[in-house]
């Protein structure tokens, strides 16, 4: 897990607190984005037809992150394949039983006048992509395996978030893990989920059983999460002063195997009777 | 008084080759670079990635020479590969997230009093953060009185989408934003958000129910040519919905709801789903050329709601030129309504399919108005959207839709003329069509690139 966290805070009351976690990454959440970019539209051609290529990685990545595969049969039908399930339907014009319609001349013309349109194979029997899966932890694994076969990325030289050069100088970048133990030993590992989560979600009063049909849930703090930068010069490897000093580019991640543990580097406002 | 814009993306910049070199120091020589103008001269505090591998540069030498921290000094601990023909890229976004970005709009290194801050995102990899309050940019510097005139959220020209899902910036959480909290929550005056994708779709077993909520200290606000869908499931104690105001504002706020495609809403235990609600708001409302498809509610007496605005006497709303279609209840189908009797009401042009009951549609937002100028009972088929399959969808409509040519010319009111393709119907003088998108004979008919023959 990934953390950026704010430095320094201004006026008498501040949303955001001097330290607060502003938004935490997830392993999953890194290694999508840095799949996206490599496989990212603008980094490939067109074919004469003015689509892209088959069986390029473009489209194995399309594949491997998307819902459903839809295939131009003729001038008006559509097959759509269920990629979870294998279920398959006809669409074309006439509304099917759930109301769902399609003029794909219509819809690829459209979309091809994009030049970031991810249509796919030749003139008449065109290939898309439609809907995002949602289940990460499945396909991000398969979409990246394509990547390293097709490419020469490597997963493992993806596992940093992307932090810009300006937020590197106005907060503070660090990564932690979580630990397994077995006895009094233990291994450094990745942290997901609820954990990560919720280091970057607002302190919100507890929802009443039955709230009012315009409730607006009280704020209690911007964020729950907050990380003692200036207890932790030597966990993080700056001093205070260059972490505070927005000329001063700081980025404090490290190796797994020095990483410190979650709990030395992030405290609950509310466990911590801030709140 | 300037506008302060501002990049929000994971990706890079401008791309290059070059050669690194070694000799106490790493070096990297650019071919036909501009290193000065890309990071400055002199020591710097930016990076480069060479071969996708971030680096930190210690100075830059000239437009065409830069030297590298030492390996003890950049983030992995080592230096690139020596050699000629080596890829680079420089130039990162200012802001990897949204929530960054906002928590830096008190910074007064970037902003002055009166500024507006516009933070553009960029289509480099799917945002997925689930929650973000847009409310700094008051006391900048700590200083009372120092606030920012407009604080706006949009998308870079470039990375816009095309009307239809995941075809421009997506934001597509994938965690709990908290219930009533809203994926992006407004809680401070003067915003506006514009040509996102906001996708609900892996929310459907979490607790948000509202992609964009209007909170206290929301006032003036600006929401236009957004794609906002596929929610489903069961969010919690309040159903589902798109654009959603609790807060009352003032009387003389402003709120536009302009050329927005909002799209399967749907909830699946027992409450009613809304794409639009704004009742709380009692200042004046704009609300134009806007398309909503299925929306679904789920209990007995539950409804489904398109349009609903105006539980207070001061409020004013103008409902323009809107689509609302496919409503699922088994109670009332809110086509259009507006609850209060002594709020006014400026409608005109506006369409409500077969679905909507008859009382609230775009004639009678259910207080009889008797709005001649609407469009009720139409068909699917009617309208003509290009597709409305599950994973294809697409809004637009066709030329033989009913829509054409049917909406009312509603100038330049707080960028309404800009429809969901960017097209300005105003300068190109378009006889306005309904919905968010306008039809126009010569950017929608005629071969992209590829005509099917049978």
């Amino acid at each position: 897990m990934e953390l950026i966290v704010k430095i320094k805070s201004n006026g008498s009351n501040p949303r955001y607190q001097d330290g607060d976690v502003v938004e935490a990454m997830s392993f999953d959440r890194i290694h999508l984005a840095h799949a996206e970019m490599i496989c990212h539209p603008n980094n490939f051609g067109f074919n004469t037809n003015g689509t892209r290529d088959l069986n390029t990685l473009l489209e194995k990545f399309q594949q491997a992150t998307h819902t459903y595969k839809f295939e131009r049969l003729n001038s008006n039908d559509v097959k759509r394949t269920n990629l979870l399930t294998d279920e398959e339907d006809i669409l074309n014009t006439i509304p099917n039983a759930d109301g769902e319609a399609i003029n794909a001349y219509k819809y690829i013309s459209r979309r091809l006048k994009s030049p970031r349109h991810k249509i796919f194979g030749p003139s008449g029997g065109e290939i898309w992509y439609g809907k995002m899966r949602n289940d990460a932890e499945v396909f991000i694994p398969v979409a990246w395996n394509h990547i390293e076969t097709e490419s020469d990325n490597l997963q493992s030289n993806h596992s940093s978030w992307p932090f810009t050069d300006l937020e590197k100088r106005h907060f503070i970048c660090i990564n932690t893990s979580g630990r397994n133990y077995d006895g009094d030993s233990f291994t450094r590992v990745e942290l997901s989920g609820g954990t990560v989560i919720e280091r970057s979600l607002p302190a919100v009063e507890d929802i009443p059983e039955d709230p009012p049909e315009d409730y607006d849930p009280i704020i209690l703090a911007k964020r729950r999460w907050f990380v003692p930068y200036w207890d932790l010069s030597t966990e993080l490897g700056s001093s205070v002063d260059d972490l505070r000093n927005p000329d001063h580019m700081c980025d404090c991640r490290k190796p797994m195997d020095e990483r410190e543990h979650i709990d030395i580097l992030t405290y609950d406002k509310i466990t911590e009777g801030l709140l | 008084m300037t506008t302060v814009t501002k990049s929000i993306g994971t990706g890079y910049g401008s791309t290059g080759t070059g050669t690194v070199s070694t000799n106490n120091t790493t070096t990297v020589t650019g071919t036909s670079t501009s290193f000065t103008s890309e990071f400055g001269s002199g020591t710097v505090q930016k990076t480069i990635r060479i071969d996708s591998v971030v680096y930190s540069i210690a100075s830059v030498t000239s437009d065409t020479v830069l030297v590298l921290k030492a390996a003890a000094d950049q983030i992995n601990g080592s230096l690139p590969n020596t050699g000629a023909g080596e890829a680079f890229q420089i130039g990162t976004r200012e802001y990897s997230t949204i929530n960054a970005w906002e928590a830096d709009l008190n910074s007064a290194s970037l902003y002055s009093n009166g500024d507006t801050a516009v933070g553009e995102m960029y289509a480099d990899s799917t945002f997925t953060g689930a929650q973000s309050t847009i409310e700094n940019g008051s006391a900048i510097g700590g200083s009372s009185g120092h606030d920012l005139a407009l604080i706006k959220l949009t998308v870079h020209a470039d990375s816009r989408h095309d009307g239809t899902a995941e075809s421009g910036a997506l934001l597509k959480p994938t965690a709990n934003s908290g219930h009533s909290m809203g994926i992006i929550r407004i809680a401070v005056d003067n915003v506006t958000i514009e040509w996102l994708d906001i996708s609900m779709d892996s929310l459907d077993s979490r607790n948000t129910n509202f992609a964009i909520f209007h909170a206290s200290g929301g006032g003036t606000t600006t929401i236009r040519n957004m794609l906002i869908h596929d929610k489903g499931g069961n969010p919690g104690s309040s159903g589902p919905g798109a654009i959603i105001s609790n807060s009352a504002g003032a009387t003389d706020d402003i709120r536009y709801i302009l050329n927005n495609i909002i799209y399967s809403i749907i909830e699946t235990s027992g409450d009613s789903t809304s794409a639009m609600n704004m009742r709380a708001f009692q200042g004046n409302l704009h609300i134009y050329n806007n398309t909503i498809y299925l929306i679904q509610a789920n209990g007995g007496s539950k409804d489904a709601v398109g349009i609903r605005c105006g539980n207070d006497a001061d409020t004013t709303a103008n409902i323009k030129n809107n689509i609302v279609s496919n409503l699922v209840a088994s109670d009332k189908k809110y086509g259009y309504l507006i609850d209060n009797g002594s709020a006014t009401l400026n409608s005109a042009n506006n369409l409500s399919d077969d679905t909507v009951d008859s009382a609230y549609s775009a004639e009678d937002f259910g207080r009889s108005a008797n709005d001649s100028t609407g469009l009720t009972g139409k068909t699917l088929a009617e309208i003509s959207f290009v597709s409305t399959s599950a994973g294809s969808e697409d809004f637009h409509i066709d030329e033989d839709s009913d829509c054409v040519d049917a909406g009312a010319d509603l100038g330049t009111t707080g960028g309404v003329e800009i429809d969901i393709n960017g097209r300005n119907r105003d300068s190109n003088g378009d006889t306005w069509d309904i919905g968010a998108h306008e039809f126009a004979v010569d950017a929608d008919t005629g071969a992209a690139f590829i005509m099917f023959v049978d």
